[in-house]
């Protein structure tokens, strides 16, 4: 049999791999057998030489091994001692290995920094993940459930046990309970991630949570409630001086979230919306803290410190406000190093105000695509790090134990938010009721200020009291953090004050969106009619995006306690008709359509929301509900995309639910058909307009129409249009392509039947292209390709078409190993089922190692045809198909990365995992589940669009062990190309070049392409008068390098008469309106458009916008220009104005 | 004859405490929610039958899962309730239990009324599903009272009402479907009288003394005969079925099921055979316990 030869360049890859199994045989799993020498020299001495450190900054060892091992989480008690869960046993426990897994706590007993001893507190523990010390005891989460343990006698050693809840998910061991925080208010909260589903049964009932969220509990209450929903990994939250939460997640890479009661971010359970990180494009995070700590210089008050534990670094934040929510600005890096093992995973503030560090010390990270029994994981080590100040005092170590409750109470007015937290935690042991005076006491003092009132207020809610006068003092601060921060404890005790109603109907007009927005969510947990009546008079302010989304939220989880009120006619809009179709449109009821067809009909409906409307009515209308849809269509205003919409909506109605207008209008539709429009006649086919038939008979015989009438013709599937494609099928005088797609709208009729002309067609086949016009209906009809399978055996098939044949196949979500193999047959394809050889690999690595270079390999990288950039994206800018790699090369042994390019299938992401959709009618749809309600699910389809599928038209859905990514797109490099491109991965991420810098880098472009009617319009129209804005030019989409630059010959030249223009533009989004600034590296040869004006470009340009989206275009003179493009936004001093850079694909 | 003779006899006892006989090697599946699955930790209820019926040589597996009820919410993973179901009885399949205690109804039973109906009607196919897995004899126990432990935790007053509606429904259910019944809710005071010390940590979760009275509770009504052995002894059996109870809850509800059995498997479910290696280790523990056991009650 010969080798596969996908090019005609004898490739490395011919020679080492085809193509891959389909049945993997078991071995494929074992492990590699190689060199242990990734795990680095365990000497901390070492390790600390490596550190590069920010200005000011000074580090120590704080505790080591054997004192400590593999710390997970950890967290301070009152009495200055560290508390820390470490685990050998991570990721899994061997059958036979004792359930040793420990809580140990280190002492520093001299107060030097440096701890002298450490105690195992407990030591029977199964991978415990998170751990509060508090309530006379400690919280240890402990796979399913939460231990509370308690020391009787003083000797720092569990006395008693007990399980206060249980029901945790255990689906992965690197999701399950972490992140443990002390909230303001004396609760606890906890965190979960994405593959776990909680069942907890408490005294109020049960509560559950299915995917990531965080969770609240208050002990001596029973109470469990959750706080927020989503997230991949969110394993950092903390809150601000003002009781604001935020979070980090180890593995969607957008920074810091801001977390609001009721929030909803990515992955979660059942949702339509989600929420945004405050920076996109960042690497992922473990871990975050709130510098709040006299030891600390000003300017690092209130930053976020968090950790890059892939790239070895410890990252800093500055937050500042902006609307209801925040803006979040990377700052420079506290520690970096190349240290392999360098894992830091946990960062809390101690009593001395230093930054410790949690350094779980591992050349490994997680195990969801590292074996479990990966020889080179670490179970012995582990590091906690100190962090201090050059010259500065450290924070006074503050005096809580056995203090008279007076001496604690006066600690709440402390700078530092260890002796203020620890102070409030202490209270909750002392009697409450001198507790609640001594408070008293402490805020009817001199010199108390609105901050300190605020720690009081929480005091009290610490130690389960409402403390309702000063709570109305607060409700009313000038201070509107402040503000926020007394509405927050009407979420919770709403029930508690008498005249809370009242109290929030003013707070819901409040001046400062945040206290609207906390004041929507307080009115949601109400959940009367009354208070939703309240909610809406939030529509009277301005709305930004959070308080969108909780206003959203607010009309879909009362829909059953407004819709009726609605009906009834006992709400009133007061004429905000905007306000009725927002939450109309939320709620997504058949019901509501009628009240919201006079916004389809109208005339100034934008064109965002006419659509947002278009969908919901094609989604849940009725028949006589269509009619107004379809009408909508051929209102005069309505422009042709939106038209055109309209009618693709219609189609998707009719595939996925059956249902169509009564009256389909088919004069107008045939005007249009003969027009020539596409869309109209996937319509007509798609409603068996019979009249339409011969015009699109017609069409079968021009080869540029005959792809969108076959496909039509096949929706009719009356005998005189299957009579048509057939004719065209067999007619050898036609191109194949035209062939090919008669094949294929039969295939989708009757594959069986269709099997046999396929296999004529193929082997005749010449062009990728055109097979696969035939192989993408075969795969998308359930079994149909075994027909196919059969018909193509024994036959001969050029062996390009073959292979792209198979490489359709794998990535397709149903059973397709007959037609792989039929496939191989025939075109000669040698089935190579092994992977690399341990050898192989092992001589490729330091092949990598030896000749490797990072820089040709960016430029394969970014080859068009290896289609990287399409699916990928690198810190923000690329594709959402599959992971950001912007930290791959840190994350992942070099082994794991070849092997994921030759067999993408072994190890997939987390969240990047295939969902397959069989819906009733056979049809198999493949993608990336974006998001899943009770009424759709959204899959993102291999050409990166999103696909709709409402729920009622599946007939079964399944999480499919293939990646998107198919297999072999790296077989036409050379063998040097293919090293030097996995030098460049492995390179990602780690200190160096390849480390994507943290300013607020454009990363997402669009280019002109310099020939066809942009390049004419330039010419000869001149550059303003293309960039009107009114043109429907073809941008096309352009990434940055790693280093933030857009290569300059990526732009292209324009020969102009006098000058060589070209354009490149981006995206960015202002939420709240003001100056923004652009920092341009180099300026010569570049001009500015923005707002429809040129300007020269200047090394700091600084523009004033409005709210809302805008596109920056640059003009390059390439006649002077010959510098890549490097481009960062930024903040303008004494502007409240903010931007976001708009990334994806 | 005889097989009729028990059926009879078993019929004519049905929905009522009986008097509770094991077979030889009993295989007793414990089955249930959070009262159920804390047993593991505690081990009470199955050290006390383990002692009372030491010479049959029992087994018992614990299947109790936190939040669950008699759809099989909690066993879902990733699925609907259905998967949780159709996990149950997989698992049940390869237990091959012949007899199961089960305890349902706690989480119900804060719907009230409204969720009582779809509750019996779950009970019941639950049922059906055991039967169509095994010849297991089944006992329903009734789900056990709260305790209102005063502020800040709440009353829990109107929950034991419900609770009381749910144990007779329960009740009621047995009889028709000819199956033994504890009334756990009675025998532990139905509420109505409050423990001291108290049984439960929060009003609802029974404490480590709270499952020793439980066991005591569950073993006269189901007329066992009580061992008496040293408080010495008896905590070592404990605390040997305590580890049986951990390797087993390793066995069958193992950490990182995704990628296990999940659909992550193709990734590493290389790994899920180590998890078959559980098996002969339990087994140990088994035969340690029955030794015992045997030891102790002939003592």
């Amino acid at each position: 049999m010969k080798r596969l030869e996908l090019s005609k360049n004898k490739t490395f890859w011919s020679k080492v791999i085809a193509f891959i199994v389909i049945a993997l045989p078991s071995n494929v799993f074992a492990q590699r057998n190689l060199p242990l020498d990734a795990i680095p020299k365990p000497d901390p001495s070492e390790q600390i030489s490596t550190f590069i450190l920010d200005e000011g900054l000074e580090i120590n060892l704080f505790a080591s091994d054997p004192m400590i091992a593999k710390p997970i989480s950890m967290n301070w008690d009152e009495n200055g001692r560290l508390w820390v869960v470490s685990s050998r046993l991570y990721p899994h426990i061997k059958p036979g290995q004792r359930s040793d897994d420990k809580v140990v706590v280190l002492e520093d007993l001299d107060g030097d920094g440096v701890a002298d001893k450490s105690t195992d507190f407990a030591k029977d523990l199964l991978i415990p993940t998170g751990i509060m010390p508090g309530d006379g005891g400690v919280y240890v989460a402990n796979s399913t459930e939460i231990l509370f343990l308690r020391d009787l006698d003083g000797d720092l050693k569990e006395d008693e046990r007990r399980v206060v809840l249980s029901g945790f998910g255990t689906e992965d061991t690197h999701h399950i309970i972490h992140a443990f925080r002390g909230g303001p208010d004396g609760m606890m909260y906890f965190n979960q991630s994405i593959y776990i589903h909680s069942h907890v049964e408490t005294p109020h009932g049960v509560r559950r949570l299915l995917a990531g969220g965080i969770w609240h509990y208050r002990a001596e209450t029973g109470e469990l409630e959750v706080f927020a929903r989503g997230f991949v990994n969110s394993w950092g939250h903390i809150f601000d001086r003002y009781g604001q939460s935020f979070a980090t997640d180890g593995a969607y890479g957008e920074g810091i979230n801001y977390v609001f009661p009721g929030s909803v971010f990515v992955t979660a359970h059942n949702t339509k919306r989600i929420m945004r990180g405050l920076n996109p494009g960042q690497p992922k995070q473990c871990g975050l803290e709130l510098v709040n700590s006299s030891h600390f210089p000003d300017e690092w008050q209130g930053n976020l410190i968090t950790n890059d534990f892939r790239g070895h670094r410890v990252n800093r934040f500055v937050i500042s406000e902006s609307g209801s929510g925040y803006v979040s600005r990377q700052a420079p890096d506290l520690i970096r190093t190349t240290h392999k093992a360098f894992r830091p995973i946990d960062v809390k503030v101690g009593p001395d105000g230093a930054l410790y560090i949690a350094d779980w010390y591992n050349p490994i990270i997680q195990h969801g695509e590292v074996d479990f029994r990966d020889p080179r994981r670490d179970h012995v080590h582990g590091r906690i790090w100190r962090v201090t100040y050059k010259g500065r005092d450290l924070s006074k170590k503050p005096k809580l134990i056995n203090q008279e409750v007076r001496a604690i109470v006066n600690q709440l007015k402390s700078p530092d938010s260890y002796t203020r937290h620890f102070a409030k935690r202490n209270l909750r042991l002392k009697k409450k009721s001198e507790v609640i005076s001594e408070l008293k006491l402490l805020e009817e003092s001199e010199g108390i200020t609105e901050e300190d009132r605020l720690e009081i207020l929480w005091a009290n809610q610490a130690v389960n009291n409402l403390a309702e006068p000063l709570l109305r003092k607060l409700l009313v601060s000038k201070d509107h953090r402040v503000r926020a921060a007394a509405v927050r404890i009407l979420y919770h005790w709403s029930n508690r004050v008498d005249d809370c109603m009242e109290v929030l109907a003013e707070a819901v007009i409040d001046e400062h969106p945040r206290v609207r927005l906390e004041a929507i969510s307080a009115l949601r947990q109400v959940g009367t009619v009354q208070s939703f009546r309240s909610i809406l008079k939030a529509f009277t302010k301005d709305i930004d995006t959070n308080i969108d989304f909780a206003l959203w939220l607010s009309a879909r989880e009362m829909e059953s306690v407004w819709l009726p009120a609605l009906e009834k006619g006992e709400l009133s809009f007061g004429g905000n008709i905007s306000a009725l179709e927002f939450i109309l449109k939320a709620a997504e009821k058949p019901a509501a359509l009628k009240l919201l067809s006079s916004s389809l009909a109208s005339r100034d409906i934008p064109s965002e929301g006419f659509r947002e409307l278009v969908s919901l009515f094609a989604d849940i209308g009725k028949a006589e509900d269509l009619d107004l849809l379809l009408s909508s269509a051929f209102l005069k205003e309505r422009d042709n995309p939106d038209r055109d919409f309209v009618f693709k909506e219609l189609i998707r109605a009719n595939q996925q639910r059956q249902i169509k207008p009564r009256e389909t209008r088919k004069s107008d539709l045939l005007k249009l058909l003969r027009s020539g429009s596409s869309v109209v006649a996937e319509l007509c086919g798609s409603w068996k307009v019979v009249e339409a038939r011969q015009e699109i008979i017609e069409w079968l015989k021009m080869d540029e129409k005959v792809e969108v009438a076959a496909s039509s013709l096949s929706s009719m599937a009356d005998d005189e249009s299957k009579q048509a494609l057939m004719n065209l099928a067999e007619d050898e005088k036609r191109m194949i392509h035209s062939r090919a797609a008669a094949v294929g709208a039969l295939a989708k009729l009757d594959p069986v039947n269709a099997s046999e002309l396929a296999a004529q067609v193929l082997v005749k086949a010449e062009t990728a292209r055109s097979a696969e016009l035939i192989f993408e209906m075969f795969l998308a009809k359930e079994k149909a390709s075994k027909y196919l399978a059969a018909e193509i055996s024994g036959k001969k098939i050029n062996s390009e078409i073959a292979a792209a044949g198979v490489r359709k196949s794998l990535a397709s979500g149903g059973d397709t190993s007959q037609l792989v193999e039929a496939l191989s047959k025939a075109g000669s394809l040698q089935p190579i089922v092994n992977r690399l050889s341990d050898e192989r690999m092992k001589s490729l690595i330091s092949e990598v190692k030896s000749k490797g270079d990072a820089v040709r390999g960016e430029s394969v990288y970014r080859k068009s045809q290896l289609l990287c950039q399409a699916c990928h994206a690198i810190g923000g800018g690329g594709g959402l198909i599959g992971p950001d790699l912007v930290s791959i090369g840190s994350s992942a042994p070099v082994d794991y990365i070849i092997d994921s390019l030759l067999e993408p299938a072994k190890k997939i992401k987390e969240g990047y995992h295939t969902t397959v959709v069989t819906t009733k009618k056979g049809d198999l749809i493949t993608g990336g589940l974006i998001r899943e309600t009770n009424r759709e699910i959204v899959l993102r389809m291999a050409d990166g669009n999103e696909r709709k599928i409402v729920t009622t038209a599946i007939k079964k859905k399944v999480i499919s062990p293939i990646s998107l990514m198919p297999p072999g797109l790296t077989a036409s490099l050379r063998k040097d190309e293919f090293i030097d491109l996995i030098r460049f991965l492995s390179s990602l991420g780690k200190e160096g070049n390849f480390k994507v810098p943290s300013g607020r880098y454009v990363r997402r472009w669009r280019i002109l392409p310099t020939n066809g009617k942009a390049g004419n319009l330039i010419r000869t129209k001149g550059i303003q008068y293309t960039m009107n804005g009114k043109n429907d030019l073809p941008w096309k989409a352009a990434y940055s390098q790693v280093n933030a630059e857009l290569p300059i010959e990526e732009i292209g030249i324009n020969n102009g008469f006098n000058n060589k223009l070209s354009a490149a533009k981006f995206e960015i989004s202002v939420s709240v309106p003001g100056k923004i600034g652009l920092r341009i590296d180099d300026t010569k040869g570049l001009q500015v458009i923005v707002s429809g004006k040129m300007i020269e470009a200047s090394v700091e340009s600084v523009f004033n916008l409005g709210k809302g989206i805008h596109n920056i275009i640059f003009i390059t003179d390439r006649a002077v220009r010959e510098s890549n493009l490097k481009v960062q936004l930024f903040d303008v001093d004494g502007s409240s104005g903010r931007a976001s850079l708009i990334g994806g694909p | 004859m005889k097989t009729l003779f028990i059926l009879i006899l078993i019929y004519a006892n049905a929905g009522f405490a009986t008097a509770i006989e094991f077979k030889q090697e009993e295989k007793v599946v414990l089955l249930g929610n959070t009262f159920i699955e804390r047993d593991v930790n505690f081990a009470h209820i199955e050290t006390h039958l383990a002692l009372a019926f030491a010479d049959k040589r029992p087994t018992f597996r614990n299947l109790g899962w936190s939040g669950d009820t008699v759809h099989c919410d909690a066993r879902s993973y990733f699925g609907p309730p259905k998967e949780g179901f159709d996990r149950l009885k997989k698992h049940l399949e390869f237990l091959k239990p012949t007899l199961v205690l089960m305890c349902y109804g706690a989480v119900a039973s804060f719907e009230g009324e409204s969720g009582l109906d779809p509750f019996l009607e779950g009970y019941k196919r639950l049922m059906a599903m055991i039967k169509s897995t095994s010849d297991a004899r089944i006992v329903l126990v009734s789900p056990p009272p709260c305790e209102t432990l005063g502020f800040p935790l709440p009353d829990m007053g109107s929950q034991n009402k419900r609770l009381a509606v749910y144990s007779e429904a329960i009740q009621k259910l047995a009889t028709k479907e000819g199956c033994d019944f504890v009334n756990l809710f009675d025998a532990l005071g139905a509420g109505k009288k409050r423990m001291i010390p108290p049984v439960t940590i929060n009003g609802m979760h029974f404490s480590e003394q709270g499952y020793k009275r439980v066991a005591v509770a569950l073993g006269d009504e189901l007329k066992v005969k009580g061992v008496g052995v040293d408080s010495l002894n008896k905590e070592k059996l404990r605390r040997i079925v305590i580890e049986k109870n951990k390797l087993f809850f390793n066995r069958w509800r193992p950490q990182n099921e995704t990628y296990l059995h999940g659909f992550r498997k193709h990734e590493q479910g290389n790994n899920a055979k180590e998890i078959l290696q559980f098996d002969p280790l339990i087994t140990k523990k088994d035969q340690n316990i029955h030794e015992i056991a045997l030891r102790l009650s002939s003592k």
